[in-house]
């Protein structure tokens, strides 16, 4: 083994200890991981999660969920901390190829492993991690000049996070004086996508729980699609511009810190042959954060980190040897900032919400009826459902706004309510209450709450009637 | 880069970290609800609309490169059609 591949392994053994340390090591809803209940529903259960899928990373979810042990332990080792740690291991190696600097590539690849938005989605059940890994495993490819297989990357890194398809398209848009190159690496990642996002259409089509998706065809594909991304997608107002800008600043300053003097200089020169790449990717990042309503999706400028990082490490290798070290010792500074205050294992312990939830829903008596809203409180429910709790879930605002009808049809031939077409949530409610009483509500919902009448039990709402 | 103008950049980008990451660190851990202002003004609009600027006298020229004025209006209306088409199919409104 040459030195280099032995220097790039222990990069990547260091960033792996370093991330399982400050891993999350229970259910948690830390760093805005909502969607964990969905993914670990899916490491029990074939079913369709959230929009637009992640079809890959649902399937290796299942297999993660074949091992023994804590299934949020496992998930978050082997689809979080090790692509994470194998992002920063290639960013060395992308860093050593472009700049002939070991100490530089050392640097740039403690700048990854530093970074707030990296760190924060390799230290809980989340996709963005593996996604990350194939984007950089993309760049990586195709600084080799494997143009195939950096499709293959992005086709799978697509698979398993839908925004890398965006990636793909600013790639292309950079890189258009070079497009007849590009149609065959075109048809293989669109091969793969196709592919893939199949599957999604295939547990549609199959007898799995219409919790998320009803059964397929043209109008469930759609309104799947459109329910929750419609939503929020390209919908930010521009009187919320000054704050959302004001809010990436500080991520992104707290996630560069002192890289972003290399950052600099490295945008004002070239970067041989990834430079179109490397901003293609930076700017779908940042540009889908600047146009989502959603004021959590922060997570997103995890895309654009590995290439930040390599940027940081062409920057260093054009200024004065001393840069380096002082970026290094930034660097490990804010390592050493994110293991006290941004240790999702610690956070985790403190505030065990999502565990306690958890374990709420575990100890509930069989036929009980739950009530939540759409989001994590539900989410959490099918990760106990999943798990093989007999619950009637009976989620807001399925049946009123969204006029989900698989769903209620799903819940009457699954837990027998009895429902008719048009039924909203107090009518199923209504109808939950009349075969037993043992009905609960878990969530926020100001508009809801005024439909139902409730009863404290201990720290628990029970719902006793419908007005 | 100067060494003086290297140590005042460095010195002042880490006390902004410092300073960013105390006040942003709670919002990453544990981000409480809160109301955003909601308008048919997106930012995904006048992004377009900037994109529709740049774009409709470039590409007319490559196509036409002694094009009139009135062609490039018809590229920026065709665009601008475009754009806002592939906002809607991602879900923004569909009027300013």
């Amino acid at each position: 083994m040459t030195g280099s591949k032995l220097t790039t392994l222990v990069v990547g053994a260091v960033a792996f200890a370093y991330y399982a340390l400050l891993s999350a090591k229970s259910y948690t809803w830390v760093f805005v991981s909502y969607d964990s209940g969905d993914w670990l529903a899916c490491a029990n259960w074939w079913m369709v999660p959230q929009p637009y899928g992640s079809p890959l990373y649902i399937l290796l979810c299942r297999l993660v969920g074949m091992f023994p042990g804590s299934q949020a332990v496992n998930m978050t080792l082997i689809l979080s901390v090790l692509p994470a740690a194998i992002s920063v291991a290639l960013v060395y190696a992308i860093t050593i190829k472009l700049t002939d600097r070991r100490l530089i590539a050392i640097v740039a690849s403690c700048a990854l492993l530093a970074s707030v938005v990296v760190l924060t989605q390799a230290t809980v059940v989340e996709q963005y991690s593996l996604a990350v890994m194939f984007l950089t495993l993309a760049l990586y490819l195709r600084l080799q000049g494997r143009p195939k297989l950096t499709a293959l990357a992005l086709g799978f890194g697509a698979a398993v996070h839908i925004i890398v398809l965006l990636v793909a398209v600013f790639w292309l848009v950079a890189d258009y004086k070079y497009w007849r190159r590009n149609v065959r690496a075109i048809v293989i990642a669109g091969a793969t996508i196709t592919v893939s996002y199949s599957f999604i259409l295939v547990l549609m089509a199959m007898d799995t729980p219409r919790l998320l998706a009803g059964g397929l065809s043209v109008t469930n594909v759609l309104d799947y699609i459109t329910t929750t991304g419609g939503a929020v997608v390209g919908q930010l107002s521009i009187f919320e511009l000054p704050r959302r800008v004001w809010d990436m600043f500080r991520i992104l300053l707290v996630s560069l810190g002192l890289t972003i003097v290399p950052i600099y200089v490295g945008l004002r020169g070239s970067v041989p042959y990834l430079k179109p790449a490397l901003l293609g990717t930076v700017a779908a990042a940042v540009g889908y954060y600047f146009i989502c309503v959603d004021y959590t999706t922060w997570t997103f400028l995890a895309f654009a980190a590995p290439s930040l990082a390599i940027i940081a490490g062409v920057g260093l290798s054009k200024l004065h040897p001393n840069h380096t070290k002082v970026v290094l010792a930034g660097c490990i500074c804010l390592a050493v900032l994110n293991g006290v205050f941004m240790n999702a294992d610690v956070l985790t312990r403190q505030n065990p919400v999502a565990r306690e939830y958890y374990n709420t829903l575990k100890g509930m008596p069989a036929g009980t009826t739950i009530v939540v809203n759409a989001g994590y409180y539900s989410l959490g429910l099918f990760y106990a459902l999943s798990t093989g709790s007999d619950l009637v879930p009976i989620i807001h605002p399925y049946m009123d706004d969204w006029e989900f009808e698989d769903y209620r049809m799903w819940l009457d031939e699954t837990y027998g309510l009895g429902s008719w077409q048009g039924a909203n949530t107090t009518d199923l409610v209504g109808l939950a209450l009349m075969r037993d009483p043992d009905v609960y509500f878990f969530g926020n919902d100001p508009e809801l709450e005024k439909c139902l009448e409730f009863e404290e039990v201990g720290n628990l709402r029970k719902i006793v009637g419908v007005r | 880069m100067r060494t003086r103008t290297a140590v005042i950049a460095y010195t002042a980008l880490g006390a902004l970290t410092v300073g960013a990451y105390f006040s942003v660190k709670d919002f990453l851990a544990w981000p409480t609800h809160r109301y955003i202002v909601v308008s048919n003004v997106t930012v995904s609009y006048v992004l377009a609309l900037i994109l529709v600027g740049v774009l409709s006298p470039r590409i007319t020229r490559r196509i036409w490169p002694k094009a009139p004025k009135w062609a490039f209006a018809i590229v920026a209306v065709g665009l601008a059609l475009a754009v806002v088409g592939i906002l809607d199919l991602l879900g923004a409104p569909t009027r300013l």
